[in-house]
């Protein structure tokens, strides 16, 4: 079964092909171009989606001709349906349903977090894991029970990625920061305290935003190391707390703040302490990509019909603890 | 005294099935508009006409014109 994904929730318009055979997936193409706003500067929803208009047709050529493939050969596309920025998700919706449209292919639409999931467990092999959902638009522990995915902890505010970035951005670093500030803070043993907030099994990042940016006229390595470390050491209390707490024997790491070595490395302590097994997604499908929508769609044609047409929405708002899961 | 403006945009000369396609790839996002701006889209054989309607904001209205013909591009692009 050939499927396609598009991804476009955010900085990321891709298109992917995979095929499914049985339980197994195969990723033939995954091509991706990716709006960088100017260094400094956030997301402007409006640009980022002319930026997804502007490539999507060659994003998908170059996808379908790297797959050796036809639309003609599909079996269904799905796409990013939510959470995400409206005026982005319409641009893959628009790409999605013409073609749905047009050459008579299902249509299903997908949430962008459990296809973060799925592409991981796919790629990662893990069974059963307690997953942590990391990225500018997430930061959630997960576990599965009944059918669907539940919020075990959160971000009281805004997303581990979101902390990342606006850091970032104010010492001048292009969006998506993440990397400019592990490089940086590999610079520095120094640790200068910061704040850290974990209320129960939630975590609270604004205030340890605002105090970073004050270390950071002083030292940026410094200011970046320390904001490193405090993250990520009040992520892994929360993950340690859900092992405990779930028995879960799997943990695994999804997301683009999935890709630093910092954090993996804390976590994998995290997971020696309670003898549970260790996964992070491969840092080529960390970040968005049509991958993860492709694959969830092609999990979903296993128990539904494709979507009709005119009920196929965009959904800004999309929480994954809404989604049921019957495959 | 308000300002109501309508504008109606005609897309000729494509062939009745991508008229139908870009009008079912349209539609779906045509939903929970602002006050006071509206658009209708009606397939009239191998013609798509466009019909939107902006009160007072004019900036509102241009901003919908603007993304819907987008979208337009973009459907007609994937599927030439």
């Amino acid at each position: 079964m050939l499927g396609l994904g598009i991804e476009s929730t955010a900085h990321t318009f891709s298109c992917a092909v995979l095929e499914k055979n049985g339980k197994k997936g195969k990723i033939l193409s995954d091509v991706r171009k990716i709006y960088r706003p100017p260094d400094g500067e956030g997301i402007h929803p409006r640009e980022a989606s002319r930026h997804h208009i502007e490539n999507s047709s060659t994003v998908l050529s170059d996808c379908l001709h790297e797959a050796g493939i036809k639309i003609q050969d599909l079996d269904l596309v799905s796409y990013a349906a939510g959470p995400g920025l409206g005026p982005c998700l319409r641009v893959g919706a628009v790409v999605a349903r013409s073609l749905a449209s047009y050459y008579k292919i299902p249509i299903y639409p997908v949430n962008h977090a459990i296809g973060h999931i799925e592409l991981g467990k796919l790629l990662t092999g893990a069974q059963n894991p307690l997953v942590l959902l990391v990225s500018g638009g997430h930061t959630m522990l997960l576990a599965f029970l009944n059918k669907q995915w539940r919020v075990f902890g959160e971000t009281l505010d805004i997303t581990l990625g979101q902390l990342l970035d606006q850091f970032g951005r104010s010492i001048g670093f292009a969006s998506p920061c993440g990397k400019n500030i592990e490089d940086l803070a590999a610079t520095s043993t120094n640790y200068v305290s910061l704040p850290y907030s974990v209320k129960g099994n939630d975590v609270s990042f604004s205030g340890l935003l605002s105090a970073t940016k004050s270390v950071s006229s002083k030292s940026k390595p410094d200011a970046c190391f320390s904001l490193q470390e405090t993250a990520f050491a009040m992520i892994s209390e929360a993950v340690e707390r859900a092992l405990s707490f779930t028995r879960k024997k799997e943990l695994m790491v999804v997301g683009g703040v999935a890709a630093n070595k910092r954090l993996s490395e804390m976590l994998q302590d995290v997971c020696k302490r309670h003898n549970a097994k260790f996964f992070v997604v491969p840092l080529k499908f960390a970040g968005d990509c049509g991958s993860q929508i492709c694959w969830t769609g092609l999990l979903e044609s296993q128990v539904k019909k494709g979507a009709p047409l005119e009920n196929t929405f965009v959904t800004q708002s999309w929480r994954l603890d809404t989604v049921k899961i019957d495959y | 005294m308000s300002l109501t403006c309508q504008v109606q945009v005609i897309l000729n000369n494509i062939t009745e099935k991508k008229a139908e396609a870009v009008k079912k790839a349209i539609e779906p996002d045509n939903v929970n508009f602002p006050k006071g701006l509206s658009l209708n889209v009606e397939k009239i054989d191998n013609r798509l006409v466009f019909n939107f309607e902006g009160t007072e904001d004019m900036r509102k209205l241009i901003g919908t014109i603007d993304e819907v013909l987008e979208h337009v591009q973009v459907a007609l692009k994937v599927i030439e």
